[in-house]
Protein backbone atom coordinates (compact mmCIF):
# COMPACT_ATOMS: atom_id res chain seq x y z
CA UNK A 1 0.00 0.00 0.00
CA UNK A 2 1.70 3.33 -1.18
CA UNK A 3 0.72 6.80 -0.99
CA UNK A 4 -2.51 7.53 -3.30
CA UNK A 5 -1.58 10.06 -5.82
CA UNK A 6 -3.78 12.70 -3.53
CA UNK A 7 -1.63 11.78 -0.81
CA UNK A 8 1.33 12.16 -2.64
CA UNK A 9 0.36 15.94 -3.62
CA UNK A 10 -0.49 16.21 -0.06
CA UNK A 11 2.94 15.18 0.99
CA UNK A 12 4.54 17.21 -1.49
CA UNK A 13 3.01 20.50 -0.32
CA UNK A 14 3.76 19.24 3.20
CA UNK A 15 6.92 19.29 2.56
CA UNK A 16 7.22 22.79 0.99
CA UNK A 17 6.24 23.85 3.88
CA UNK A 18 2.33 24.49 3.40
CA UNK A 19 0.62 24.42 6.63
CA UNK A 20 -2.83 23.67 4.98
CA UNK A 21 -1.47 20.75 3.91
CA UNK A 22 -1.11 19.76 7.37
CA UNK A 23 -4.55 20.91 8.20
CA UNK A 24 -5.97 18.80 5.75
CA UNK A 25 -4.07 15.99 6.59
CA UNK A 26 -5.58 16.32 10.47
CA UNK A 27 -9.06 16.67 9.18
CA UNK A 28 -8.59 13.43 6.96
CA UNK A 29 -7.16 11.09 9.62
CA UNK A 30 -7.57 12.56 13.45
CA UNK A 31 -11.12 10.69 14.15
CA UNK A 32 -9.43 8.21 12.74
CA UNK A 33 -5.99 8.04 14.83
CA UNK A 34 -7.68 8.77 18.16
CA UNK A 35 -10.07 6.11 18.17
CA UNK A 36 -7.31 3.71 17.23
CA UNK A 37 -4.96 5.30 20.38
CA UNK A 38 -8.29 5.53 22.57
CA UNK A 39 -8.37 1.51 22.46
CA UNK A 40 -4.90 1.31 23.60
CA UNK A 41 -5.10 4.08 26.43
CA UNK A 42 -8.97 4.66 26.79
CA UNK A 43 -8.24 8.47 27.88
CA UNK A 44 -10.17 10.89 25.26
CA UNK A 45 -7.95 13.96 26.51
CA UNK A 46 -4.41 12.24 26.44
CA UNK A 47 -5.27 10.04 23.04
CA UNK A 48 -6.42 13.77 21.42
CA UNK A 49 -3.23 15.35 22.54
CA UNK A 50 -1.00 12.40 21.58
CA UNK A 51 -2.35 12.35 17.92
CA UNK A 52 -2.12 15.89 18.36
CA UNK A 53 1.68 15.47 18.96
CA UNK A 54 1.79 12.86 16.32
CA UNK A 55 1.04 15.63 13.65
CA UNK A 56 3.70 17.88 14.97
CA UNK A 57 6.17 15.40 14.63
CA UNK A 58 4.60 15.03 11.05
CA UNK A 59 5.28 18.63 10.66
CA UNK A 60 8.69 18.80 12.28
CA UNK A 61 9.79 15.81 10.14
CA UNK A 62 8.06 17.46 6.77
CA UNK A 63 11.26 17.60 4.79
CA UNK A 64 13.04 14.64 5.74
CA UNK A 65 9.54 12.21 5.21
CA UNK A 66 9.90 8.84 3.49
CA UNK A 67 6.81 7.21 3.74
CA UNK A 68 6.18 3.86 1.62
CA UNK A 69 3.03 3.01 2.87
CA UNK A 70 -0.53 4.70 3.08
CA UNK A 71 -0.16 7.85 5.24
CA UNK A 72 -2.72 6.31 7.24
CA UNK A 73 -0.64 3.50 8.03
CA UNK A 74 1.93 5.52 8.75
CA UNK A 75 0.19 7.74 10.82
CA UNK A 76 -1.42 5.02 13.08
CA UNK A 77 1.79 3.42 13.16
CA UNK A 78 3.44 6.46 14.63
CA UNK A 79 0.59 7.33 16.85
CA UNK A 80 0.57 3.34 18.46
CA UNK A 81 4.73 3.89 18.81
CA UNK A 82 3.94 7.43 20.77
CA UNK A 83 1.52 6.01 22.74
CA UNK A 84 2.60 3.00 23.91
CA UNK A 85 6.05 4.92 24.58
CA UNK A 86 3.61 7.28 26.76
CA UNK A 87 2.32 4.25 28.87
CA UNK A 88 6.12 3.49 29.41
CA UNK A 89 7.20 6.24 30.67
CA UNK A 90 4.33 7.46 32.57
CA UNK A 91 4.97 3.32 34.46
CA UNK A 92 0.80 3.44 33.39
CA UNK A 93 1.31 -0.93 33.21
CA UNK A 94 1.67 -1.17 36.64
CA UNK A 95 0.78 -4.24 38.95
CA UNK A 96 -1.43 -6.86 37.36
CA UNK A 97 -4.65 -6.18 39.44
CA UNK A 98 -4.39 -2.42 39.58
CA UNK A 99 -7.01 -0.42 37.76
CA UNK A 100 -6.65 2.94 36.31
CA UNK A 101 -10.17 5.32 36.41
CA UNK A 102 -10.42 6.28 32.23
CA UNK A 103 -12.57 9.00 31.04
CA UNK A 104 -15.08 7.02 28.85
CA UNK A 105 -15.98 8.47 25.56
CA UNK A 106 -19.46 6.80 25.59
CA UNK A 107 -20.25 7.86 29.04
CA UNK A 108 -21.01 10.89 28.24
CA UNK A 109 -23.26 10.36 25.07
CA UNK A 110 -24.99 7.35 26.86
CA UNK A 111 -25.75 9.09 29.96
CA UNK A 112 -29.51 10.07 28.83
CA UNK A 113 -29.63 7.37 25.82
CA UNK A 114 -31.86 4.38 26.91
CA UNK A 115 -31.90 2.69 23.31
CA UNK A 116 -29.95 -0.82 23.75
CA UNK A 117 -27.72 -0.16 21.11
CA UNK A 118 -26.25 2.75 23.34
CA UNK A 119 -26.26 0.51 26.50
CA UNK A 120 -24.71 -2.27 24.60
CA UNK A 121 -21.77 -0.08 23.82
CA UNK A 122 -21.99 1.79 27.19
CA UNK A 123 -21.18 -1.75 28.50
CA UNK A 124 -19.00 -3.29 26.23
CA UNK A 125 -16.73 0.01 26.62
CA UNK A 126 -17.07 -0.08 30.43
CA UNK A 127 -16.31 -3.83 29.97
CA UNK A 128 -12.89 -3.53 28.35
CA UNK A 129 -12.04 -0.26 30.07
CA UNK A 130 -12.85 -2.00 33.53
CA UNK A 131 -10.37 -5.27 32.87
CA UNK A 132 -6.95 -4.51 34.92
CA UNK A 133 -4.61 -2.57 33.22
CA UNK A 134 -1.86 -5.45 31.93
CA UNK A 135 -4.41 -7.45 30.45
CA UNK A 136 -6.59 -4.86 28.72
CA UNK A 137 -3.06 -3.38 26.98
CA UNK A 138 -2.87 -6.90 25.86
CA UNK A 139 -6.10 -7.61 24.64
CA UNK A 140 -6.10 -4.22 22.98
CA UNK A 141 -3.08 -4.66 21.44
CA UNK A 142 -3.90 -8.21 19.98
CA UNK A 143 -7.36 -7.18 19.12
CA UNK A 144 -7.16 -3.85 17.59
CA UNK A 145 -3.48 -3.52 16.72
CA UNK A 146 -3.63 -6.91 15.54
CA UNK A 147 -0.09 -7.74 16.93
CA UNK A 148 0.75 -11.58 17.01
CA UNK A 149 1.33 -12.84 20.91
CA UNK A 150 4.77 -12.50 20.54
CA UNK A 151 5.09 -9.20 19.19
CA UNK A 152 2.83 -8.03 22.27
CA UNK A 153 5.21 -9.82 24.20
CA UNK A 154 8.28 -8.11 22.68
CA UNK A 155 6.61 -4.83 23.02
CA UNK A 156 5.69 -5.20 26.77
CA UNK A 157 8.77 -7.36 27.98
CA UNK A 158 6.61 -9.50 29.22
CA UNK A 159 6.67 -13.65 28.19
CA UNK A 160 4.51 -15.05 25.42
CA UNK A 161 2.68 -17.00 28.01
CA UNK A 162 1.91 -14.13 30.18
CA UNK A 163 0.59 -12.56 27.03
CA UNK A 164 -1.55 -15.80 26.42
CA UNK A 165 -2.75 -15.94 29.84
CA UNK A 166 -3.65 -12.27 29.87
CA UNK A 167 -5.47 -12.70 26.86
CA UNK A 168 -7.66 -15.58 28.24
CA UNK A 169 -8.17 -13.46 31.43
CA UNK A 170 -9.18 -11.09 29.13
CA UNK A 171 -11.89 -13.30 27.19
CA UNK A 172 -12.96 -14.26 30.63
CA UNK A 173 -13.62 -11.13 32.51
CA UNK A 174 -15.37 -9.61 29.45
CA UNK A 175 -17.70 -12.84 29.08
CA UNK A 176 -19.08 -12.37 32.50
CA UNK A 177 -19.22 -8.61 32.12
CA UNK A 178 -21.09 -9.22 28.67
CA UNK A 179 -22.74 -12.14 28.76
CA UNK A 180 -26.30 -11.01 28.96
CA UNK A 181 -25.71 -10.14 25.42
CA UNK A 182 -24.40 -13.50 24.27
CA UNK A 183 -26.91 -15.81 22.78
CA UNK A 184 -26.09 -19.62 24.42
CA UNK A 185 -25.36 -20.70 28.01
CA UNK A 186 -21.65 -20.12 28.75
CA UNK A 187 -21.39 -23.07 30.97
CA UNK A 188 -19.01 -25.10 28.33
CA UNK A 189 -17.32 -21.98 27.74
CA UNK A 190 -16.80 -20.66 31.24
CA UNK A 191 -15.60 -24.89 32.25
CA UNK A 192 -12.87 -24.48 28.67
CA UNK A 193 -11.52 -20.63 29.47
CA UNK A 194 -11.14 -22.12 33.50
CA UNK A 195 -8.88 -24.90 32.28
CA UNK B 1 -10.07 -13.37 15.56
CA UNK B 2 -6.80 -13.39 13.33
CA UNK B 3 -4.22 -14.25 16.02
CA UNK B 4 -2.90 -18.14 15.23
CA UNK B 5 -2.92 -18.68 18.96
CA UNK B 6 -6.62 -17.62 19.19
CA UNK B 7 -7.50 -19.66 15.93
CA UNK B 8 -5.89 -22.42 17.51
CA UNK B 9 -8.00 -21.91 21.17
CA UNK B 10 -10.94 -21.94 18.86
CA UNK B 11 -10.13 -25.34 16.95
CA UNK B 12 -8.84 -27.46 20.21
CA UNK B 13 -12.06 -26.08 21.76
CA UNK B 14 -14.52 -27.30 19.03
CA UNK B 15 -12.95 -30.68 18.86
CA UNK B 16 -13.08 -31.44 22.44
CA UNK B 17 -16.72 -30.24 22.85
CA UNK B 18 -17.70 -30.94 19.27
CA UNK B 19 -19.77 -27.40 19.79
CA UNK B 20 -19.07 -24.10 17.60
CA UNK B 21 -17.92 -21.41 19.70
CA UNK B 22 -19.72 -19.13 18.72
CA UNK B 23 -20.10 -17.00 21.84
CA UNK B 24 -16.73 -16.88 21.61
CA UNK B 25 -16.82 -15.37 18.65
CA UNK B 26 -19.54 -13.10 19.35
CA UNK B 27 -17.36 -12.24 21.84
CA UNK B 28 -14.50 -11.44 19.92
CA UNK B 29 -16.97 -9.14 17.33
CA UNK B 30 -18.82 -7.25 20.39
CA UNK B 31 -15.48 -6.26 21.55
CA UNK B 32 -14.70 -4.43 18.44
CA UNK B 33 -17.42 -2.32 19.10
CA UNK B 34 -15.01 -0.75 22.31
CA UNK B 35 -14.47 3.18 21.43
CA UNK B 36 -16.70 2.73 18.77
CA UNK B 37 -18.94 5.98 19.47
CA UNK B 38 -15.94 7.79 20.34
CA UNK B 39 -16.08 11.39 18.08
CA UNK B 40 -13.25 13.75 18.92
CA UNK B 41 -13.80 17.20 18.34
CA UNK B 42 -11.99 17.82 15.01
CA UNK B 43 -11.92 21.74 15.00
CA UNK B 44 -10.96 21.67 18.73
CA UNK B 45 -7.99 19.28 17.87
CA UNK B 46 -6.82 21.55 14.89
CA UNK B 47 -7.01 24.20 17.58
CA UNK B 48 -5.02 22.52 20.06
CA UNK B 49 -2.28 21.39 16.98
CA UNK B 50 -2.21 24.74 16.05
CA UNK B 51 -1.42 25.48 19.74
CA UNK B 52 1.28 23.29 20.02
CA UNK B 53 2.99 24.57 16.69
CA UNK B 54 3.13 28.06 18.12
CA UNK B 55 4.69 27.52 21.90
CA UNK B 56 7.69 27.10 22.89
CA UNK B 57 8.77 23.42 24.17
CA UNK B 58 7.47 23.69 28.62
CA UNK B 59 10.50 21.35 29.67
CA UNK B 60 14.21 21.51 28.53
CA UNK B 61 15.03 23.66 26.54
CA UNK B 62 15.46 22.61 22.84
CA UNK B 63 18.07 23.75 20.57
CA UNK B 64 17.05 22.89 17.26
CA UNK B 65 19.30 22.15 14.62
CA UNK B 66 19.51 22.40 10.70
CA UNK B 67 17.48 20.54 9.47
CA UNK B 68 19.63 17.85 6.95
CA UNK B 69 18.39 15.87 3.78
CA UNK B 70 20.62 12.84 5.12
CA UNK B 71 21.02 11.79 8.68
CA UNK B 72 24.04 9.58 9.75
CA UNK B 73 22.64 6.19 10.66
CA UNK B 74 24.91 4.77 13.29
CA UNK B 75 24.84 0.78 14.14
CA UNK B 76 23.40 2.18 17.92
CA UNK B 77 19.71 3.24 16.01
CA UNK B 78 19.89 -0.72 15.38
CA UNK B 79 18.70 -1.07 18.92
CA UNK B 80 15.68 1.68 18.33
CA UNK B 81 13.56 -0.63 16.45
CA UNK B 82 9.57 0.38 16.11
CA UNK B 83 8.29 -1.77 18.87
CA UNK B 84 11.06 -3.87 20.10
CA UNK B 85 13.44 -3.03 22.98
CA UNK B 86 12.17 -0.19 23.88
CA UNK B 87 11.55 -1.94 27.11
CA UNK B 88 14.43 -2.15 29.64
CA UNK B 89 14.77 -5.44 30.94
CA UNK B 90 15.88 -3.13 34.02
CA UNK B 91 12.89 -1.30 34.16
CA UNK B 92 10.82 -3.96 35.84
CA UNK B 93 12.80 -2.83 38.52
CA UNK B 94 11.89 1.00 38.12
CA UNK B 95 8.36 0.66 38.62
CA UNK B 96 8.37 0.92 42.01
CA UNK B 97 10.57 4.00 41.87
CA UNK B 98 10.22 7.65 40.53
CA UNK B 99 12.06 8.30 37.16
CA UNK B 100 12.47 11.33 34.67
CA UNK B 101 12.38 10.48 31.23
CA UNK B 102 13.94 13.08 28.84
CA UNK B 103 14.66 11.90 24.97
CA UNK B 104 15.72 13.73 21.77
CA UNK B 105 14.82 12.88 18.11
CA UNK B 106 17.07 12.83 15.22
CA UNK B 107 18.37 16.71 14.95
CA UNK B 108 17.16 17.65 18.17
CA UNK B 109 19.40 18.63 21.38
CA UNK B 110 18.08 19.45 24.81
CA UNK B 111 19.81 20.96 27.64
CA UNK B 112 18.49 20.66 31.33
CA UNK B 113 19.06 21.05 34.31
CA UNK B 114 18.69 18.06 37.18
CA UNK B 115 17.25 18.16 40.22
CA UNK B 116 21.02 18.23 42.19
CA UNK B 117 21.70 20.84 40.61
CA UNK B 118 24.43 19.25 37.43
CA UNK B 119 23.25 19.78 33.94
CA UNK B 120 23.13 17.74 31.25
CA UNK B 121 23.06 18.33 27.40
CA UNK B 122 21.22 15.41 25.34
CA UNK B 123 22.23 15.03 21.41
CA UNK B 124 20.08 13.67 19.31
CA UNK B 125 18.53 10.05 19.17
CA UNK B 126 19.17 9.88 22.99
CA UNK B 127 17.01 9.10 25.87
CA UNK B 128 17.97 10.19 29.73
CA UNK B 129 16.54 8.81 32.44
CA UNK B 130 17.29 10.29 36.09
CA UNK B 131 15.84 9.32 39.57
CA UNK B 132 13.37 12.24 40.50
CA UNK B 133 14.74 12.11 44.04
CA UNK B 134 18.37 13.21 42.67
CA UNK B 135 18.69 16.17 45.17
CA UNK B 136 18.69 13.94 48.12
CA UNK B 137 19.67 10.48 47.39
CA UNK B 138 22.62 8.67 48.78
CA UNK B 139 23.22 7.56 45.36
CA UNK B 140 22.45 9.28 41.94
CA UNK B 141 21.00 7.55 39.57
CA UNK B 142 20.58 8.13 35.84
CA UNK B 143 20.52 5.49 32.56
CA UNK B 144 21.98 7.24 29.66
CA UNK B 145 21.06 5.58 26.06
CA UNK B 146 22.94 7.91 23.11
CA UNK B 147 24.80 10.54 23.43
CA UNK B 148 25.03 13.39 26.45
CA UNK B 149 27.46 16.15 27.98
CA UNK B 150 27.47 16.41 31.83
CA UNK B 151 28.52 18.65 34.11
CA UNK B 152 27.98 16.93 38.03
CA UNK B 153 27.56 18.98 40.48
CA UNK B 154 30.27 18.44 42.97
CA UNK B 155 28.77 16.31 45.88
CA UNK B 156 31.24 14.08 47.49
CA UNK B 157 28.81 12.22 49.54
CA UNK B 158 26.44 11.43 46.45
CA UNK B 159 28.11 9.58 44.05
CA UNK B 160 26.88 10.37 40.70
CA UNK B 161 26.04 6.80 38.87
CA UNK B 162 24.96 6.64 34.94
CA UNK B 163 24.29 3.41 34.00
CA UNK B 164 24.15 2.63 30.16
CA UNK B 165 23.79 -0.19 27.85
CA UNK B 166 27.80 -0.30 27.48
CA UNK B 167 30.02 0.81 30.26
CA UNK B 168 28.76 2.25 33.60
CA UNK B 169 30.08 5.08 35.08
CA UNK B 170 30.39 7.13 38.52
CA UNK B 171 31.70 10.74 39.31
CA UNK B 172 31.88 12.73 42.01
CA UNK B 173 32.04 16.34 40.58
CA UNK B 174 33.08 16.90 36.85
CA UNK B 175 32.30 17.85 33.55
CA UNK B 176 32.86 15.11 30.97
CA UNK B 177 31.13 13.56 27.30
CA UNK B 178 29.69 10.10 27.38
CA UNK B 179 28.48 8.71 24.50
CA UNK B 180 26.50 4.80 24.59
CA UNK B 181 25.06 3.65 22.05
CA UNK B 182 21.62 1.81 22.13
CA UNK B 183 22.97 -1.53 21.17
CA UNK B 184 25.34 -1.82 24.17
CA UNK B 185 28.17 -2.82 21.86
CA UNK B 186 30.78 0.06 23.15
CA UNK B 187 31.24 3.20 25.21
CA UNK B 188 33.00 6.49 25.01
CA UNK B 189 33.88 8.77 27.93
CA UNK B 190 35.90 11.49 27.29
CA UNK B 191 36.81 14.11 30.54
CA UNK B 192 37.06 17.72 30.78
CA UNK B 193 38.02 18.15 34.40
CA UNK B 194 37.64 15.96 37.60
CA UNK B 195 37.53 12.68 37.87
CA UNK B 196 35.29 9.80 36.53
CA UNK B 197 35.23 6.09 37.16
CA UNK B 198 34.44 4.12 33.55
CA UNK B 199 33.29 0.63 34.25
CA UNK B 200 33.01 -1.62 31.35
CA UNK B 201 30.49 -4.25 31.59
CA UNK B 202 33.09 -7.10 31.16
CA UNK B 203 36.89 -7.11 32.68
CA UNK B 204 38.31 -6.31 35.99
CA UNK B 205 37.44 -2.80 37.89
CA UNK B 206 37.06 0.28 37.01
CA UNK B 207 39.07 2.61 35.41
CA UNK B 208 39.29 6.03 36.58
CA UNK B 209 39.53 8.58 34.23
CA UNK B 210 40.77 12.26 34.79
CA UNK B 211 40.96 15.38 32.57
CA UNK B 212 42.46 14.67 29.27
CA UNK B 213 41.42 11.26 29.27
CA UNK B 214 39.42 9.57 27.39
CA UNK B 215 38.16 6.06 27.81
CA UNK B 216 37.17 3.32 25.16
CA UNK B 217 35.09 0.22 25.21
CA UNK B 218 34.21 -1.75 22.58
CA UNK B 219 32.52 -5.42 23.08
CA UNK B 220 35.27 -7.65 22.52
CA UNK B 221 38.39 -5.43 22.81
CA UNK B 222 40.22 -4.67 26.07
CA UNK B 223 39.20 -1.15 27.92
CA UNK B 224 41.54 1.62 26.11
CA UNK B 225 42.40 4.97 27.78
CA UNK B 226 43.86 7.62 26.47
CA UNK B 227 45.64 10.89 28.08
CA UNK B 228 46.31 14.30 27.29
CA UNK B 229 43.66 15.00 24.47
CA UNK B 230 42.06 18.22 23.82
CA UNK B 231 38.80 16.73 24.83
CA UNK B 232 36.77 19.76 24.06
CA UNK B 233 36.54 17.75 20.44
CA UNK B 234 34.07 15.33 21.87
CA UNK B 235 31.71 17.78 22.61
CA UNK B 236 32.18 19.47 20.16
CA UNK B 237 28.93 18.01 18.31
CA UNK B 238 26.98 21.36 20.92
CA UNK B 239 29.79 23.47 21.01
CA UNK B 240 31.18 24.08 17.76
CA UNK B 241 34.42 24.02 18.85
CA UNK B 242 37.36 22.20 18.05
CA UNK B 243 40.52 22.43 19.28
CA UNK B 244 43.44 20.50 17.23
CA UNK B 245 47.13 20.56 19.01
CA UNK B 246 49.41 18.28 16.81
CA UNK B 247 46.54 16.08 15.61
CA UNK B 248 47.06 13.21 13.73
CA UNK B 249 44.91 13.52 10.25
CA UNK B 250 42.85 10.17 10.91
CA UNK B 251 41.60 11.86 14.33
CA UNK B 252 41.35 15.26 12.71
CA UNK B 253 38.91 13.61 9.75
CA UNK B 254 36.96 11.27 12.78
CA UNK B 255 36.07 14.34 15.28
CA UNK B 256 35.36 16.25 11.99
CA UNK B 257 32.76 13.44 10.86
CA UNK B 258 31.41 12.96 14.68
CA UNK B 259 30.74 16.76 14.86
CA UNK B 260 29.37 17.80 11.45
CA UNK B 261 27.74 14.53 11.08
CA UNK B 262 29.12 13.73 7.28
CA UNK B 263 30.89 11.10 5.78
CA UNK B 264 34.54 11.88 4.99
CA UNK B 265 35.33 9.25 2.31
CA UNK B 266 39.52 9.84 1.77
CA UNK B 267 41.21 8.57 -1.49
CA UNK B 268 44.13 10.11 -0.28
CA UNK B 269 46.71 7.95 2.20
CA UNK B 270 46.14 8.53 5.34
CA UNK B 271 48.33 7.48 7.38
CA UNK B 272 51.38 10.15 6.80
CA UNK B 273 53.10 10.45 9.96
CA UNK B 274 53.46 13.87 9.49
CA UNK B 275 50.50 14.96 8.49
CA UNK B 276 49.13 16.95 11.46
CA UNK B 277 46.99 19.91 12.20
CA UNK B 278 47.34 22.38 15.46
CA UNK B 279 44.35 25.41 15.53
CA UNK B 280 40.98 26.42 16.99
CA UNK B 281 38.28 25.81 14.56
CA UNK B 282 35.34 27.62 15.99
CA UNK B 283 31.27 27.83 14.95
CA UNK B 284 31.94 26.81 11.71
CA UNK B 285 29.94 25.02 9.62
CA UNK B 286 30.66 21.72 7.77
CA UNK B 287 31.39 22.99 4.32
CA UNK B 288 33.43 26.11 5.81
CA UNK B 289 35.35 23.26 8.33
CA UNK B 290 35.79 20.88 5.16
CA UNK B 291 37.21 24.20 3.00
CA UNK B 292 39.31 25.16 6.12
CA UNK B 293 40.54 20.87 5.98
CA UNK B 294 41.47 21.49 2.43
CA UNK B 295 43.52 25.06 2.65
CA UNK B 296 45.48 23.33 5.27
CA UNK B 297 46.20 20.31 3.46
CA UNK B 298 46.30 20.92 -0.11
CA UNK B 299 43.96 17.98 -0.38
CA UNK B 300 41.05 18.63 -3.05
CA UNK B 301 37.77 18.42 -1.29
CA UNK B 302 34.68 17.74 -3.53
CA UNK B 303 31.28 17.12 -2.18
CA UNK B 304 29.77 13.82 -3.25
CA UNK B 305 26.07 13.13 -2.61
CA UNK B 306 24.15 14.17 0.81
CA UNK B 307 26.90 15.51 2.56
CA UNK B 308 30.00 13.44 2.05
CA UNK B 309 33.00 14.89 1.67
CA UNK B 310 35.68 13.01 -0.83
CA UNK B 311 38.83 13.61 -0.22
CA UNK B 312 41.99 13.65 -2.87
CA UNK B 313 45.79 14.36 -3.11
CA UNK B 314 48.79 14.60 -0.83
CA UNK B 315 48.69 16.31 2.76
CA UNK B 316 51.59 18.82 2.75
Amino acid sequence: MKPTSEEQDLLQRLRHGNQSALDELFRLHYAYLCRAVYRVLPDTHRAEDLVQEVFLDLWRKRDRLRIDQSVRAYLRRSAINKTLNYIRDQKLMVADESHLPYNLSSAEVNAQQQLQVEELQADIDRAVASLPERCRLVFSLSRFEKMSNRDIATALDISIKTVENQMTKALKLLKTALKQYLPLLLGLIIWWIGV
Amino acid sequence: MNKKTNEDLLNWDRQRTGQPTEDLRGLWDMSGKFGQSYEPDLEGGLQGLHAKLASAPAAAKRIPLQRRAWLRIAAALVGLGLLGGWWYQQQAGMIAEEWAVVTTDADEQRELVLPDGSSVILNENSRLSYRTDLATASERQLQLRGEAFFEVKRAPEQPFHIQTPGAEVSVLGTAFNLRAPADGQSAELAVTHGRVAFQPPVGDGPVIVTKGGVANWQVGQATTVQTAKPTENYFAWHSRSLNFKDTPLTEVLEHLARTYRIEIDSKAPLSAADCRLTGRWEQLSAEEAMELLAALTGFEVTVSMNRTYVLNGVCQ
